[in-house]
């Protein structure tokens, strides 16, 4: 932490499939714009939320790693399985089975805008995209729902 | 360094004390991805930000920041 005396900070708790992750853009700008006055950006790459924290993804992190000070790569990320993964969004899927009926209702126009093919030019959509060729669509759907919905439900939950 | 917890008995203790420092939603818990905390050169918690604020609006707390 020596290294950012005297810096200002921004610190942010990032996951690669989470349906913010387009702020990636935002934070690299905001880095390159105001680093030579001293400004950082730190993530610190956290899975607490809906096991958004993917090998699939992992690839954009990595290199915002090197521009923006992440904390680490998401090495041991790497060690999950695409199964795996999907596995983990269906029990946050379960775990949130009261709000899942809600969530349901609104999945296909979701699932049709987040689309990773729709997503021209964003690197983490391609990623997902390149790495879950072989997953089932109907898997994407749900994980599409989990990315997308459970975030509000955490908001507004407690 | 991998993945970190931000809520919990092992949460990291940097956000033990960003946390402590500001609240969200008159909650300390982190609620999703993507919160964000802007500190100051003093190591003082500036700002606490909710996941949708986009870094783009960040800026001028920034720039008042790094001016200080």
């Amino acid at each position: 932490m020596k290294d950012f005396e005297g810096k200002v900070v921004l610190v942010v708790n990032v996951a690669s499939q989470c349906g913010f992750t387009k702020q990636y853009d935002g934070l690299e700008a905001l880095y390159k714009k105001y680093k030579d006055q001293g400004f950082v950006v730190i993530g610190f790459p956290c899975n607490q939320f809906g096991g958004q924290v993917c090998c699939m993804c992992a690839v954009p992190l990595v290199s915002c790693g090197n521009k923006l000070s992440l904390r680490g790569p998401l090495g041991v990320a790497s060690a999950q399985s695409g199964m795996f993964v999907i596995d983990t969004e269906l029990t946050v899927l379960s775990l949130s089975l009261p709000y899942l009926s809600l969530s349901l209702s609104l999945i296909p126009g979701i699932a049709l805008l987040q689309e990773p093919g729709t997503n021209e030019g964003k690197d983490d959509s391609m990623q997902c995209n390149r790495s879950s060729a072989s997953t089932p669509q109907s898997f994407h759907f749900c994980m599409s729902l989990t990315h997308y919905y459970i975030p509000f439900f955490a908001m507004t939950r407690d | 360094m991998d993945k970190v917890d931000v809520n919990g008995d092992n949460e990291d203790p940097v956000y033990t004390y960003l946390k402590s420092q500001k609240k969200s939603l008159m909650m300390s818990r982190i609620k999703w991805n993507f919160e964000k905390f802007l500190i100051a050169k003093d190591g003082s918690v500036a700002e606490r930000y909710a996941s949708i604020t986009t870094p783009d609006t960040i800026g001028k707390d920034v720039e008042k920041l790094l001016a200080a």
